[in-house]
C-alpha cells in the first residue's frame, strides 16, 4: 500500500510538472530542484531522506525569492528590503519545521514507527501553513516568480499532507498525535485540535481572499484556504471509523488533485497579467475576455471547481469532506468549512469579473502581447477536462488512486452522490434552454458600452472614463466582520513579540559578566530539567540527555 | 415524467408569482393584475426582439434556467421522479443558477449590474449560515440530511411543530433566499434599477422570469419537504400556497434592509433560532 502511495504521489508530481511545462517563460531554475526535492519526499524512502528532500525544497524557495530581485538591480530599496524580510520570515518558519523534523528523526532512530511521530506532524502543520503558522505563505507566494508559485501551490503545499497520512501506510505510531502530553498527565485529543485549526484556516484565508484587492494575494489566500480543507480531511481520515475515514481520505486526495489542476492555470494567468499589465491590482486589470474568449471558456470549469459547484470536481471533493465531518460529529469544523465554501464562491466571481470583464481604462497593450495567451489553451484545457471528469465520473479517478488507498478505505463515490445524473440532467437542460433561446424572437449583439448608464457619459467616445464597479467589490463585508480582526492570528505574534521583548530585556539584566553568576544559572536550569515533575520523557529532555552523554562520551 | 414535472413546476411557479402579485396589491388596497399575468408576460417577452452584450450573457441565461430546472428535479414530490440529494448537495447545485446569473451580469459593463451581483453574493453569505446550521441540526438529531429521508421521517409529525425554532430560523433564511423584502436589496428597483437584471430585456428577461418561476417553486417546495412533511403533488401544492401567502404578506409589510444589515441580520436572528433549537433538543 505504501508503494501505491509513492506511485500515486510521484504521478501527481509528474502531472503537475508536465502541465506547467506546457507554458512559456516558466522559472526552470527554481522548479526543477524543487521538483527533485518533492520527488525525494514523495518516495518515502527513509525519514532522513525525507528531511533532505524537505530542506532542498525550502532552500529552493529561499533562493527563488532572492533571485527574483537580482535582475539588473532595478528594484527600489524598499522593495529589496521587503523581499529580504520575506526571506527572513520564511527562514524562521522553515527552521522551526526543520527543528521538529530533526527531533523526530533523532529520537525515533530513523524509523517511521516510533512514538515521536507527532513531532513530524507538527512539522507538517508548519509546512502546510495551518494557523498559527500561516504568516509566511502569502508574502512568499507574492515574492517569487509566479510560475514557481504555481508549482509551489500545486505540489509543494502537499508535502506535509503525505507525512500526515503515514500512519495509514507505514504503520507510523500516531497515538502520540492523539495525545502528545500524556507524560504531563493530560488528555488532549490533538487530532481534534488540528482539524479545528485546519477548518479555521480555510475560513480565515477565504475571508481574506474575498476582501483583498490584489490578484496574487487572492490566489494565495485561496491556496491557503484549500490547504486547510485538505489537512482537515487528512486528520479526519486518521481519527475516525472506517466509513468516515474512507470518505475523508477519498475527499482529501480528490481535493488535492482538484486544487493542483486549478491553481497551476490560475497562477500562470496571474503571471501573464503581471508581466503584460505591470500590475496585479484587481481594479486595474480586465479585458481578457475580449482578447481571448476561448481562454475564458477554458478557465470557467476550473473556476466552477474552485467554487465547489457541480458538475466540476471541486463539488465532489468538498461534498465528501463535508459529509465525513458531519458523520464523524465534527459539527463546528463542518460549519467553518461550509462558510469557507460560500466565501470561495464570492472570491471566484471576483476573480472572473476583474480579470475577464472589467473594462481596461487604457488599453495600450499590443496584439502581440496576447499571442502568449495561446500557450495557455492546451494546459488549461487539459486541466478543465480532468476536473470535469472528476466531477462527472469520480470513480474513474478513485480507481486510478486505488493503489494508494488501503482496501478497507476504498469508496464508490457514485453510490453516495449521483454525479452522473446531475451532470447528464444539467447538460440536457442547457441544451433545451439553448434551443428555446434559439426559437424565441431574434436578437442582436451590441457592445458592452451600449448600456443603460452609458448615455450619460458616452463610454464609447470616452473609454478612459472609469465607470466600472471594481474597487471595494465586497467592502460592505468589512464592517460586519470587523470583530474578526480581533481574532486576527497575526496579532498573536504581536502579543508574543511584546512578551518576548519584555522578557529579553529582563534577561539582558542577567548578563552580569561574572562567571560565577552564569554557573549558578546553568545549575538552576539543569536542576529543573533533571529533577522537576514528569519531564523525564519529553523530547526536549531526551535531546539534552543525549547531548550530555555524547559530550561526556558515555 | 421528468418533463411533466418541469412543466408542472413551471405552471405552479407562474401561478404562485401571479397569486403573490394579487395578494401584494390587495395588501396595498389595489386591485392587482390577473393571476395568469406572469404567464402572459413570459409569452410576450419571449416574442420580443432583444439585445445581448455577448455570448457569456447568452450562456448565463441558459445556465440560470437549466440550474433552476435541475433543482426542481431534486425535490421529492410524489409521483414525480427525482434526483436523490442531501441538503448539502442541494445547496451547491443551487449555486449553478446563481452562477449563470452572475456570468451574464459580468459581461455587461453596467455598474448597477455589478453592484447588484456583489449584493447578491454577500446576501448569499448571510442566508447560507442558518442553512448550514440547519444541516448540522438534522445530522445531530436525525443522522441524515437527505431530502427524501427527511420527508419520510415526518409521517408522525411535521418538523414545523416538532422543531418550531428551527422552522422559524429557516423561514427567515427563505425570505432572503427568495429575495423578498426586507431582503430585496439585490434588485432594489429604486436604487440600482433592478441590479443584475438591468441589462436584460426581451427574451433574456423572459428567461429570467422563467428562472424566477422555478426558483419560487423550488424554494417553497423545499420548505414544504423539510418542515411540512412533503407528500403528493397536491399536498405540496397546498402547502406551497399557504407558505407563499405568508411570504408575500411579510414582504408587503416591511421596508428594505441595507446590504450589510441584511447579512448581519441573517447571521444573528435565524441562526439564534436554530441554535436555541439545538439547546432544546440537546437538553
Amino acid at each position: 500500500m505504501a508503494s501505491g502511495l509513492v506511485r500515486v504521489a510521484l504521478a501527481f508530481l509528474v502531472l503537475s510538472f508536465a502541465l506547467l511545462a506546457l507554458y512559456r517563460n516558466i522559472c526552470w531554475v527554481s522548479i526543477v530542484p524543487a521538483a527533485f526535492g518533492a520527488a525525494i519526499v514523495f518516495s518515502l524512502s527513509s525519514p532522513l531522506l525525507l528531511f533532505v528532500g524537505w530542506e532542498i525544497v525550502s532552500w529552493t524557495i529561499f533562493f527563488s525569492i532572492i533571485l527574483r530581485g537580482s535582475s539588473g538591480g532595478t528594484e527600489s530599496v524598499p522593495v529589496v528590503a521587503s523581499r529580504k524580510n520575506v526571506v527572513y520570515l520564511y527562514v524562521s518558519f522553515a527552521a522551526l519545521s526543520a527543528v521538529f523534523m530533526l527531533m523526530w528523526i533523532f529520537l525515533s532512530h530513523f524509523s517511521y514507527k516510533s512514538p515521536y511521530f507527532y513531532l513530524a506532524v507538527v512539522a507538517s502543520v508548519i509546512k502546510g501553513a495551518i494557523i498559527p503558522f500561516h504568516l509566511w505563505l502569502v508574502p512568499v507566494y507574492s515574492s517569487m516568480d509566479l510560475s514557481f508559485t504555481a508549482f509551489n501551490s500545486a505540489v509543494l503545499s502537499k508535502l506535509g499532507l503525505i507525512v500526515i497520512l503515514l500512519p495509514l501506510y507505514l504503520g507510523a505510531d500516531y497515538s502520540g498525535v492523539r495525545n502528545a502530553v500524556e507524560s504531563f498527565g493530560l488528555e488532549v485529543n490533538f487530532i481534534r485540535i488540528f482539524i479545528l485549526l485546519s477548518s479555521f484556516t480555510a475560513l480565515y484565508a477565504a475571508y481574506r481572499a474575498v476582501l483583498t484587492e490584489d490578484l496574487v494575494e487572492l490566489l494565495s489566500y485561496s491556496s491557503l484556504s484549500q490547504v486547510g480543507y485538505i489537512f482537515a480531511g487528512a486528520f479526519l481520515s486518521l481519527s475516525s471509523g472506517k466509513d468516515v475515514a474512507s470518505m475523508a481520505l477519498n475527499g482529501t486526495m480528490l481535493h488535492a488533485l482538484n486544487h493542483a489542476l486549478v491553481k497551476i492555470p490560475f497562477f500562470m494567468l496571474a503571471y501573464f497579467v503581471e508581466r503584460k499589465y505591470g500590475t496585479t491590482s484587481l481594479s486595474e486589470t480586465g479585458g481578457l475576455y475580449k482578447k481571448s474568449p476561448v481562454l475564458f471558456f477554458l478557465v470557467l470549469p476550473l473556476a466552477i471547481s474552485l467554487a465547489g459547484v457541480p458538475p466540476a470536481g471541486g463539488f465532489v471533493s468538498k461534498w465528501l469532506l463535508y459529509t465525513s465531518m458531519l458523520r464523524a460529529g465534527y459539527y463546528v469544523s463542518f460549519f467553518l468549512l461550509g462558510v469557507a465554501g460560500v466565501l470561495s464562491f464570492l472570491y471566484v466571481y471576483r476573480f472572473l469579473h476583474s480579470l475577464f470583464f472589467e473594462r481596461l481604462k487604457k488599453d495600450s497593450l499590443k496584439e502581440d502581447d496576447f499571442l502568449e495567451l495561446k500557450w495557455h489553451f492546451l494546459p488549461t484545457g487539459v486541466a478543465s477536462v480532468m476536473t470535469l471528469i472528476v466531477g462527472v465520473k469520480p470513480s474513474l479517478v478513485t480507481n486510478l488512486l486505488s493503489s494508494a488507498i488501503p482496501e478497507p478505505l476504498s469508496l464508490n463515490v457514485e453510490a453516495h452522490l449521483p454525479t452522473g445524473s446531475i451532470a447528464f440532467a444539467f447538460l440536457l437542460l442547457v441544451i433545451f434552454s439553448a434551443f428555446l433561446w434559439k426559437i424565441s424572437a431574434d436578437h442582436r449583439y451590441v457592445p458592452d458600452t451600449d448600456n443603460y448608464t452609458s448615455a450619460a457619459v458616452r463610454l464609447d467616445q470616452n473609454p478612459e472614463i472609469s465607470y466600472d464597479f471594481s474597487y471595494g467589490f465586497y467592502m460592505p463585508l468589512k464592517r460586519p466582520f470587523r470583530w474578526l480582526c480581533y481574532l486576527n492570528p497575526e496579532k498573536l505574534y504581536d502579543v508574543l513579540w511584546e512578551y518576548l521583548r519584555d522578557g529579553l530585556s529582563y534577561l539582558r539584566t542577567l548578563a552580569s559578566g561574572r562567571f560565577t553568576d552564569y554557573i549558578f544559572y546553568i545549575s538552576i536550569f539543569a536542576f529543573v530539567m533533571l529533577f522537576v515533575g514528569k519531564v523525564f520523557n519529553t523530547p526536549c529532555f531526551l535531546m539534552i540527555r543525549k547531548i550530555f552523554s555524547f559530550v561526556g562520551g558515555g | 415524467m421528468s418533463v411533466l414535472y418541469l412543466l408542472y413546476a413551471f405552471v405552479v411557479g407562474a401561478f404562485l408569482v401571479g397569486f403573490g402579485m394579487k395578494i401584494s396589491a390587495r395588501v396595498k388596497r389595489k386591485y392587482g393584475p390577473p393571476v395568469y399575468q406572469p404567464l402572459m408576460d413570459v409569452i410576450k417577452l419571449l416574442s420580443k426582439r432583444s439585445i445581448s452584450h455577448g455570448l457569456v450573457q447568452d450562456l448565463g441565461v441558459w445556465m440560470a434556467l437549466a440550474g433552476s430546472a435541475l433543482l426542481v428535479l431534486a425535490i421529492p414530490v410524489s409521483p414525480f421522479p427525482f434526483i436523490n440529494l442531501d441538503l448539502i448537495a442541494f445547496v451547491y447545485v443551487s449555486a449553478i443558477a446563481s452562477l449563470g446569473v452572475a456570468l451574464g451580469t459580468a459581461q455587461v459593463a453596467n455598474p448597477y449590474a455589478s453592484i447588484g451581483m456583489a449584493r447578491a453574493l454577500m446576501l448569499m453569505l448571510g442566508y447560507e449560515v442558518p442553512v448550514l446550521l440547519t444541516v448540522v441540526f438534522f445530522y445531530f438529531s436525525l443522522g441524515t440530511a437527505t431530502l427524501a429521508d427527511l420527508a419520510t421521517l415526518q409521517k408522525e409529525g411535521w418538523f414545523l411543530f416538532k422543531y418550531p425554532l428551527l422552522s422559524a430560523g429557516y423561514y427567515l433564511a427563505l425570505l432572503a433566499e427568495m429575495g423578498k423584502p426586507p431582503f430585496d436589496v439585490v434588485t432594489a428597483p429604486s436604487e440600482i434599477a433592478s441590479g443584475p437584471m438591468v441589462e436584460y430585456g426581451g427574451k433574456y428577461l423572459g428567461f429570467l422570469v422563467i428562472y424566477a418561476f422555478f426558483h419560487t417553486f423550488v424554494s417553497t417546495a423545499l420548505f414544504a419537504v423539510l418542515f411540512l412533511g412533503g407528500g403528493t403533488w397536491w399536498e405540496v401544492l397546498l402547502k406551497q400556497l399557504v407558505l407563499y401567502f405568508s411570504v408575500v404578506v411579510v414582504a408587503s409589510s416591511f421596508p428594505r434592509f441595507v446590504s450589510e444589515k441584511a447579512v448581519v441580520y441573517q447571521w444573528i436572528v435565524p441562526s439564534l433560532f436554530v441554535i436555541l433549537n439545538f439547546v432544546v433538543v440537546a437538553s
